[in-house]
């Protein structure tokens, strides 16, 4: 079996086992809602302001509500040792790892998408002005959030105080692309093109993401065998 | 002339007080750094003290079970 | 001989740092800041030092996953712990400099977040070690979350250039207007700190191959 083969299989065999269920992205989803009703108390919505919060507001939102699907990832093989079996398969870690990433990033993928619709409802924002632009920040911003909640999802699963540890070490890690991510958000949402002042942020997201997905693959044999 | 010397004075006399001023702030950060290496010796020691009666502890622990 | 070496070498470094402070408080007021900017001889030192610690960790943690010698975990301990010394140096000199010169503690600029975010990373790297019992899957995935947490030092170092920061550009690279008489004091200075930081982690170094004994010793009175 070929690795990207292999990697689909992984995938689609999470995602099955995803929508057999629905456990993982219905929470996310209402966490995404909460989040989003909890922050209209916190300013006011209708001011001119909301839009110079959106970016920092739905990437927040994001990775919040993300962190319960990526959580999941590998704490899900756990009962009936479904992770030895998984590391034991003649597969590469790699391919293993990319094949639980892609599936998360479909499903965290999923959840922004309906969030955001209903973001420019209840804030009044008219989101859809720079769409090619804002999907393809959106997919390179949770490529990011998935890549990095992947790797650590499968670093902590076997040690106590996984609940702390997780975002402890995912938060600061993920700083700099979601600070890239709301920058470029922020101007997609205003209307504003990406330009050459928030080109920089662009191309930290896509350095960012290059960066860590190829150190992932490239560690994640010795995370799940050592 | 006479009306200018009080405003010369005036102005030494605040310059020396802006100086004073930053000397304050410098003292500050000198005070911080060496107070936060000082600390990490200090824990460094206390975990050295710390390691060493464990190691002496369990020495003679393994000494007293051998006899 | 160990012992007498890292002796020596501390007694250098404070010769060095008592006769420097001393050349350092005679120099010039810089124009605009005062005697202020002449925290800037310890708080530049302190950053170089810190990034190097950063490098010798990541160095270590490449070698444990390599070679799963113990040695280098416990170098990446130490380098590590001493680095967050020296960062946290670093960040509050920096603060109480920017508390005179922009009137404010704090403010969110790139290089400032980002030296930030690496201090809690290195934090992490420590309480996740705390958080892992058996010995070689802590090596192991420290080592991991140290080569993980290293992407974010270039970040730090380069931010002054990527971003137009609060920060001053740097005194060194690309056009930096320091005399040279001050570059010399700085990096006596520079000299110092990094002799500092060796002293400590060989220190750091030996309590934790004392902990190591610790653990083969209590393993030998279990067995017993």
């Amino acid at each position: 079996m070929g690795f990207f083969h292999a990697a689909l299989v992984i995938m689609m065999k999470d995602l099955r086992a995803e929508l057999r269920t629905k456990e993982a992205i219905n929470a996310s989803f209402a966490f995404a809602l909460v989040i989003l009703l909890l922050f209209s108390f916190a300013f006011d919505p209708e001011a001119d302001t909301t839009k110079a919060l959106s970016g920092g507001l739905l990437w927040i939102v994001f990775a919040f509500a993300g962190t319960l699907v990526l959580n999941r990832s590998f704490a899900r093989e756990l009962p009936n040792d479904c992770l030895d079996a998984l590391v034991a398969a003649p597969i590469s870690g790699a391919a293993l790892f990319l094949g639980k990433a892609l599936a998360n990033f479909v499903l965290v993928m999923a959840m922004e998408l309906v969030s955001l619709p209903v973001f420019g409802i209840f804030y009044n924002v008219h989101w859809a002005n720079q769409l090619g632009e804002l999907l393809m920040v959106l997919a390179l911003g949770t490529w990011a959030l998935t890549v990095i909640g992947t790797i650590f999802s499968a670093l902590t699963v076997n040690i106590r105080l996984r609940e702390v540890m997780l975002p402890m070490l995912t938060y600061p890690i993920l700083v700099p692309a979601l600070m890239a991510a709301m920058q470029l958000t922020m101007q997609l949402v205003s209307g504003n093109a990406i330009g050459p002042e928030t080109v920089t942020w662009l191309k930290m997201l896509i350095g960012f993401d290059v960066a860590y997905t190829a150190v992932s693959l490239f560690l994640v044999e010795t995370v799940l065998v050592g | 002339m006479d009306l200018t010397a009080p405003l010369f004075l005036a102005q030494i006399v605040s310059d020396e007080v802006r100086l004073q001023h930053e000397y304050e702030y410098l003292s500050y950060g000198l005070t911080a750094a060496w107070v936060i290496l000082a600390v990490y010796v200090l824990l460094m020691v206390s975990r050295e003290r710390k390691l060493k009666n464990e190691i002496g502890r369990l020495r003679a622990m393994l000494e007293d079970r051998r006899k | 001989m160990r012992d007498k070496i890292l002796f020596v070498f501390g007694v250098v470094a404070m010769g060095i740092l008592a006769w420097n402070v001393n050349a350092i408080a005679r120099l010039p007021e810089e124009t605009q800041q005062g005697v202020t900017f002449k925290i800037i001889f310890f708080h530049v030192p302190m950053w170089m030092c810190a990034t190097m610690a950063a490098t010798v960790a990541l160095l270590a943690s490449v070698g444990f996953l390599v070679t799963k010698n113990f040695k280098f975990d416990a170098a990446a301990v130490a380098s590590t712990e001493v680095g967050l010394a020296f960062t946290t140096i670093g960040l509050v000199t920096g603060s109480i400099w920017g508390r005179q010169i922009w009137g404010i503690w704090w403010t969110w600029d790139a290089r400032l977040t980002s030296a930030l975010v690496c201090w809690i990373l290195y934090a992490g790297y420590l309480m996740l070690r705390k958080a892992i019992e058996e010995p070689t899957q802590r090596a192991t995935f420290a080592a991991v979350f140290s080569i993980f947490a290293f992407i974010d030092v270039p970040i730090v170092v380069f931010s002054i250039k990527w971003w137009r920061t609060q920060h001053p550009q740097p005194v060194f690279w690309s056009g930096g207007s320091f005399p040279p008489d001050w570059t010399h004091h700085l990096m006596w200075n520079m000299l110092a700190m990094l002799l500092l930081g060796i002293v400590m982690t060989a220190v750091r170094l030996r309590q934790e191959e004392a902990q190591r004994e610790i653990d083969s010793l209590r393993r030998m009175a279990h067995a017993l």
